[in-house]
């Protein structure tokens, strides 16, 4: 999910660093110590489990779950998911320094879009809290994919097949990381459920 | 959890001052990434292969990570070739490759190959925590910066609990598979893993609330610049000269 170097114009890289700088100030600003602490453990846990790989056929995918760190870090989601990001730019060359901006964009403002739709859904318990948590997952990784081949096509028309190839390979991924974001929140929901009220 | 795999060394550039690596790093890759010209992106992906040389990176492992940039690449190398139309190259029935939709992602390859080793030798070759701390002092905003050092903080602890978790699921003989029972095992982990946190974050909290925490740590370590800081400075500086006016 990531877009690496030299493919976007300076206008796209500059437009998702302003909205992401955007997302993750508004988010620090009233956040208190204590859940500062939180997010950046909740970002320590997304990092990690993006080691998980789960075996599709002959290939594997690696989970995502950006809608479910949005559901449990809400406003500071674009702080948790941005500097997981900035690390495995650094570290692993996986995207990139320059895409940083609108690569945290793409995966940051589905996840706050899933804390404002879904979180409610999940304290009201109007529909069962594992298909709350499959609707998440879906929606964080279909929009996320979205927008990162809506990006991909800023840098010009002939990229719009590539758009749709990186739309196509992300599908699996969406319907994993809906089951597993379904079965995760319901096994929070069982041991932890003070967890899912932030 | 070994992470920062090159930035052990004692080579010229891992002795550098992180602030000289970073302002020298962020001009570099976005004129890289931005440049359209294949002569200025060959010259670019020259300087970056020496800075690698000077920092004695290249092993099996380097070579192991380009490849990984290298993937994403293959959607471009795929698409593009036939989406471009240009002069013809060569027909694969329907469908024909133009010169200049080979050009593109040639272009974009090396472009991502030189960011890449522009990376592993500046801030790669210096610690995280030196280079948060390198961020301090040129004014990054404290919080994230702040956020970010409780971040990779807690990898290795957290990465410690995720490889014990693992370690139990293979005692009891459970095998990765494309089945729901593995996704079904690897929610429940996720989820424990993710209360796990929040628990740490917990008493993570209260220890520093103990200790008079308020929300950012005092510098009390500075740096300062050295005479090889200076020189490479100016080296670097020259560097980027001509590249941009290539």
């Amino acid at each position: 999910m990531h877009i690496s170097e030299g493919v976007l114009p300076l206008a796209t890289l500059a437009g998702g660093y302003a909205a992401s700088s955007v997302g993750i100030g508004l988010g620090l600003k009233k956040s208190t110590d204590e859940h500062l602490v939180r997010t950046a453990m909740f970002s320590s846990a997304f990092f990690v489990t993006s080691f998980i790989h789960i075996p599709i056929g002959p290939t594997n995918i690696h989970l995502v779950l950006n809608g479910f760190v949005g559901l449990l870090t809400g406003r500071t989601c674009f702080a948790a998911i941005g500097i997981a990001l900035l690390l495995q730019a650094v570290l692993f060359q996986f995207g990139g320094i320059t895409t940083l901006g609108i690569n945290t964009l793409n995966m940051a403002l589905p996840a706050f879009l899933c804390f404002l739709i879904f979180s409610p859904l999940l304290r009201r318990k109007s529909i069962p809290v594992v298909l709350t948590g499959f609707f998440c997952g879906f929606v964080s990784v279909f929009l996320s994919a979205l927008l990162l081949s809506l990006s991909l096509v800023t840098a010009g028309e002939s990229f719009i097949p590539a758009a749709k190839l990186v739309f196509a390979a992300n599908t699996p991924l969406m319907i994993v990381d809906g089951f597993v974001t379904a079965l995760a929140l319901q096994f929070i929901d069982k041991v932890k459920p003070e967890m899912l009220i932030p | 959890m070994q992470l920062e795999t090159f930035s052990q060394g004692k080579s010229l550039l891992h002795l550098l001052d992180p602030r000289v690596k970073l302002l020298a790093y962020i001009p570099f890759i976005f004129l890289t990434a931005l440049s359209s010209d294949i002569f200025q992106v060959l010259a670019s992906l020259a300087a970056a292969t020496i800075l690698a040389g000077i920092a004695r990176l290249y092993s099996p492992l380097l070579f192991q990570r380009l490849l990984v940039v290298n993937v994403f690449m293959v959607f471009l190398w795929i698409t593009l070739p036939f989406s471009i139309s240009g002069e013809p190259l060569w027909n694969a029935g329907p469908l024909t490759a133009s010169r200049e939709g080979v050009t593109m992602p040639l272009l974009i390859t090396l472009k991502a190959n030189a960011v890449a080793l522009y990376t592993v030798s500046l801030p790669g070759t210096s610690t995280i925590i030196s280079l948060s701390h390198a961020m301090l002092h040129l004014r990054f905003p404290e919080k994230i910066v702040t956020v970010f050092y409780f971040f990779y903080r807690y990898i290795g602890v957290i990465g410690d609990e995720y490889a014990r978790m693992l370690r139990m699921l293979q005692a009891r003989g459970f095998h990765a598979a494309t089945s729901l029972h593995t996704i079904k095992v690897y929610a429940f982990f996720t989820g424990m893993l993710f209360i796990k946190s929040l628990e740490r974050s917990e008493r993570v909290y209260q220890a520093l609330l103990m200790r008079n925490f308020h929300g950012a740590f005092p510098l009390l370590a500075h740096f300062r610049l050295k005479r090889q800081d200076l020189i490479f400075t100016f080296l670097i500086t020259c560097f980027f000269l001509i590249i941009s006016l290539l």
